[in-house]
């Protein structure tokens, strides 16, 4: 009995939310889930109490509560009410109703919440939408409503992940004489003997870091890249892999790679990572933008012009 | 969401086509309900269905009038009473799925030996 009340729990709870979101009449502001689903909560157990059956929220029976012009609680109270009367006093008539009248309300309500105008435009919004509507949709024909809620959710979910890793992108810094940095479009390779700064744009989690490597120029012979990562938190093992390798490509060419802009609990996490060191310098980050970058842009230029490899040895930040 | 709201609606409506036409359902989901209504034209109760949409245009009629918020108690209520004065038997009605004792309940303790 427990796990079947807990799946009703989850559904009543999903139709729920779905009805908070699209019914309000004239209210601005984001659904108020968390009341809601407690409401029905409490309201089921209460009904418990009374002989009653659980019950949910229902897009057709909120259609027609606001049709009849809800629009606070005190319709739903009222709708008790009423009930309550009907039972001590119709409840022979109400047998009587013909069940065909009670289908043909529903058909039209159904019929009317159909929102062919917010359709056409999330149509619009390309493909990934539109796979994530179809997909949905036909889960929620065949499939149990749980479970076809699920469905959308993870859809989303990996949709939303794709979009984050295809919205990378790099930029060239070039550094002017008064110490600020110029932007421009980043080379396909590396130029030798010369130190190329670059930033890059979007999330690097996950799929992120192979759209980065993706992106990042051809090596050459004795450059040094620097890397500005100011104001990243989230990096990952992704990250760590891609810009190791490609940390340890450089150095077989004589070159090395600097992370700059870095904030004390990255450092703290790619030091632990041990790939750190010779290959892979750490430039921490300092209140002034690009500060940190620069002095990462002078410190492989100094190395450059110095021409040797160094074992093991980390450059002191900032 | 979108997608999951429409599905909805379509449940809805395909749910009630063998209400509508006074057929019993068949059918594990919704849209095999409607499909099943669909392919078995020759089941469909002629009574029930005139009781349907009747109750329909008085909901569709109503709907952009004054008498709007009353559209939905009269289409419940007319073609009802139609059935009733005509004496139409093979039209379903709320008794026939299942009694509604008079009074409104009293509040009991649930039978605690049921939980498992």
């Amino acid at each position: 009995m427990v796990t079947g009340a807990l799946a009703v729990a989850v559904i009543i709870m999903v139709q729920g939310a779905g009805v908070s979101e699209v019914a309000r009449p004239g209210q601005l502001g984001p659904p108020p889930i968390n009341k809601d689903v407690l409401a029905q909560g409490i309201g089921n157990v209460a009904a418990g109490l009374l002989h009653g059956i659980p019950v949910g929220g229902s897009l057709a029976q909120t259609g027609v509560n606001v049709r009849a012009g809800a629009r606070t609680r005190l319709a739903a109270i009222a709708c008790g009410a009423w009930m309550a009367v009907i039972l001590m006093a119709f409840s022979g008539a109400v047998g009587e109703v013909a069940i065909p009248t009670l289908s043909a309300i529903l058909v039209y309500f159904g019929l009317s919440s159909f929102r062919l105008g917010e359709l056409r435009t999330i149509f619009g919004t390309g493909p990934g939408s539109q796979v994530a509507v179809v997909t949905t949709l036909i889960a929620t024909l065949l499939l149990p409503v749980a479970a076809a809620v699920g469905t959308g959710v993870a859809l989303s979910l990996m949709l939303k992940l794709n979009r984050d890793a295809m919205d990378v992108g790099l930029v060239e810094l070039v550094p002017l004489d008064d110490g600020r940095l110029a932007a421009c479009e980043p080379p396909s390779q590396l130029e030798s003997d010369r130190v190329t700064i670059l930033d890059v744009y979007g999330s690097l989690v996950f799929a992120g870091s192979w759209t980065l490597q993706g992106l990042l120029p051809k090596p050459a012979s004795h450059v040094v890249l620097v890397m500005r990562l100011r104001g990243r938190t989230a990096l990952g093992a992704t990250f760590l892999k891609v810009m190791g390798d490609y940390a340890d490509v450089l150095a077989e060419q004589n070159g090395r790679l600097y992370l700059s802009g870095l904030s004390d609990d990255v450092i703290e996490w790619l030091r632990q990572s041990g790939r750190v060191g010779g290959p892979m310098q750490l430039v921490g980050a300092t209140p002034v933008l690009g500060e940190s970058t620069y002095n990462a842009y002078l410190e492989g230029t100094t190395w450059l012009t110095a021409g040797h490899e160094e074992h093991g040895q980390e450059a002191s930040g900032d | 969401m979108m997608g999951f709201l429409t599905g909805i609606s379509v449940n809805i409506v395909c749910g009630q086509l063998a209400g509508l036409t006074g057929m019993k359902a068949h059918g594990h989901v919704a849209v095999d309900q409607a499909i099943f209504v669909l392919i078995h034209p020759l089941r469909i109760n002629p009574a029930a269905l005139a009781t349907g949409l009747a109750a329909l245009l008085i909901i569709a009629l109503l709907h952009r009038t004054r008498l709007a918020q009353a559209g939905t108690v009269l289409a419940v209520i007319l073609p009802t009473a139609l059935v009733a004065v005509v004496g139409a038997d093979n039209v379903a009605t709320v008794k026939d799925i299942g009694s509604i004792a008079p009074g409104i309940p009293v509040p009991a303790l649930p039978n605690f030996h049921l939980f498992s």
